[in-house]
């Protein structure tokens, strides 16, 4: 592998399994840059350098013994710190879990990139909790944004997307409950995927609101994207809402093209309450897509309305003993929405989740006459770090709780989305969401692959020193 | 999110509250716990506002 420029998960592993690099000489180059670059950055929380070179030291010796190397042979990758590894605590961006006792094992996903030869190499930086669309962490410090580094990564998967951007890493793993895959997608210019709801197994990760919560691969390539996800689907029974449905890979299907598809542009709610530079994004995109059609989710701003309720009641209800117990250790931006979550009345939440089910009905009639949805990620470029308030509309409201009003009405309802990097100028990237019916992440992923291939959407690595 | 009634009072909730759930909330707390309660009742309004009808299920474990 070059020295100059870090390669992607797929090169990477056909360099392994054609024997060109040996898969230590990958972990090495890797560990070398993290360590050089992740000061400034801040991504990680751990790196496992002895046992990241032993799992390398015995793909090399089965390689050497004519063993047929997985589709990721030798990929390094890192994960959100709220899936399992095993030998460390969960921390799950918080002080409180640091004294939980270490895991046994790692997390499903874990076990299934490694299954197929690649390689953990770190944890890495989130929102506490994952109750945050920043990427700042009072306890492990913010996370930084590799474009420009007095920014937000946004979040929760803040050091997720920032280990891609700083090009620390070619794959990472994410979760994303209200948007935390696709806003640091887009604020670090990389790809996201945040599969259909109860398509990838969450055992082993620390929850956050159940009825929500899913885990996904983010890279700077939407056939490494492919490639980690293909690798890690299939029925978990250690994850009760994963599917029983058989695996449904999706590499082989990216350079089909977008020939035929019927591509529609998200109006009204997703057309408003933004900077002028991310409808702009969708512009770009659409135009490229030939997508002229307009489509309205119906009563988006109710759909995000319940899940922020859902959020915060379920959120609390799952940590109501630590806030009893040590309130004084949370973050606390995080510790007031939660308490706050905890008093929300029942018939509050019940009727949340009545109306999630309309709203699940009433969509899935749009994709009757559509196939894929294009909407903004973010409602702006990635903030300053430690700016509390932005303004939208006219309006000021506060970053932490606003940057996921595009992505929450559709999380809210299990979707499968791309996020997609844009670069409109000399400055920041924005992201658009690529939306599709559920089950159907390869019609995302397509069009991903066809906007990459376009030169529309690219990941880029950030100058570092 | 629309304006909460301004009968609710969040300061009064939370303090009647905090007790029933066995949370000891420090003074300071109050304001930004209150200005969350007034989104989440904002947002509650938002839905209590839309019809749905009776024969609609919650999600609570949800299928796409």
């Amino acid at each position: 592998m070059s020295a100059s420029r870090p390669a992607e998960a797929t090169a990477i592993a056909a360099a392994v399994a054609d024997r060109r690099c040996s898969a230590r000489s990958v972990i090495e180059q890797t560990l070398e840059g993290i360590a050089r670059l992740d000061r400034g950055v801040n991504a990680f929380t751990d790196v496992l350098a002895a046992r990241a070179l032993a799992r390398a030291d015995a793909l090399d010796a089965a390689s050497g013994q004519g063993r047929v190397a997985g589709p990721l042979a030798g990929v390094p990758f890192a994960v959100k710190n709220l899936i399992d590894i095993e030998g460390l605590p969960t921390r799950a961006g918080s002080k409180i879990n640091r004294a939980l006792p270490p895991a046994r094992r790692d997390g499903a996903l874990v076990r299934r990139l490694e299954a197929a030869g690649a390689i953990l190499i770190g944890g890495l930086n989130m929102g506490e909790y994952a109750y945050d669309f920043t990427g700042e962490n009072i306890h492990d410090g913010d996370a930084r944004n590799p474009h420009a580094l007095d920014h937000m990564t946004g979040g929760s998967s803040g050091g997720s997307g920032a280990a891609l951007a700083a090009g620390m890493v070619p794959l990472t793993l994410g979760s994303d409950t209200n948007g935390s895959i696709r806003v640091p997608a887009a604020f670090c210019g990389c790809f996201g995927l945040k599969p259909t709801y109860g398509r990838l197994s969450r055992a082993g990760s620390f929850p956050f609101v159940g009825s929500l919560d899913h885990l996904g691969p983010m890279a700077r390539s939407v056939a490494d994207l492919a490639l980690a996800y293909d690798a890690m689907q299939g029925p978990d029974p250690d994850d009760p809402v994963a599917t029983t449905r058989a695996p449904e890979p999706v590499l082989s299907t990216l350079e089909i093209g977008i020939d035929g598809l019927r591509i529609a542009v998200a109006g009204g709610y997703f057309a408003r309450s933004g900077d002028p530079e991310a409808f702009a994004a969708v512009g770009h995109v659409a135009q490229a897509l030939g997508a002229q059609r307009t489509v309205e989710l119906p009563e988006a701003h109710r759909a995000r309305a319940a899940a922020y309720l859902i959020t915060a009641a379920e959120g609390a209800t799952l940590h109501l003993d630590r806030l009893r117990t040590r309130p004084g250790d949370f973050d606390p931006a995080v510790r007031d929405r939660l308490i706050a979550g905890a008093m929300i009345p029942a018939p509050f939440v019940e009727r949340a989740q009545r109306f999630r089910r309309w709203y699940r009905d009433a969509v899935l009639d749009l994709f009757g006459g559509v196939d894929v949805i294009l909407a903004p990620a973010t409602p702006c470029r990635a903030p300053k770090r430690g700016q509390t308030h932005f303004v939208l509309d006219g309006v000021s409201l506060p970053v932490r709780a606003n940057v996921g009003v595009f992505t929450q009405p559709i999380s809210f309802i299990g979707l499968p989305v791309v996020a997609a990097p844009v670069w409109l100028d000399d400055g920041l990237p924005l992201g658009v969401q690529v939306i599709a019916a559920p089950w159907r992440e390869d019609l995302a992923l397509r069009v991903a692959r066809h906007l990459e291939r376009t030169g529309i959407c690219t990941a880029r690595i950030a100058e570092l020193t | 999110m629309p304006e909460t009634d301004a009968s609710f009072e969040p300061e009064r909730y939370l303090a009647a509250t905090a007790p029933l759930l066995g949370l000891t909330l420090d003074a300071a707390w109050t304001a930004p716990i209150a200005a969350n309660l007034r989104v989440l009742a904002a947002a509650a309004t938002l839905l209590a506002d839309f019809e749905i009808p009776d024969a609609i299920d919650a999600a609570q474990r949800f299928e796409a």
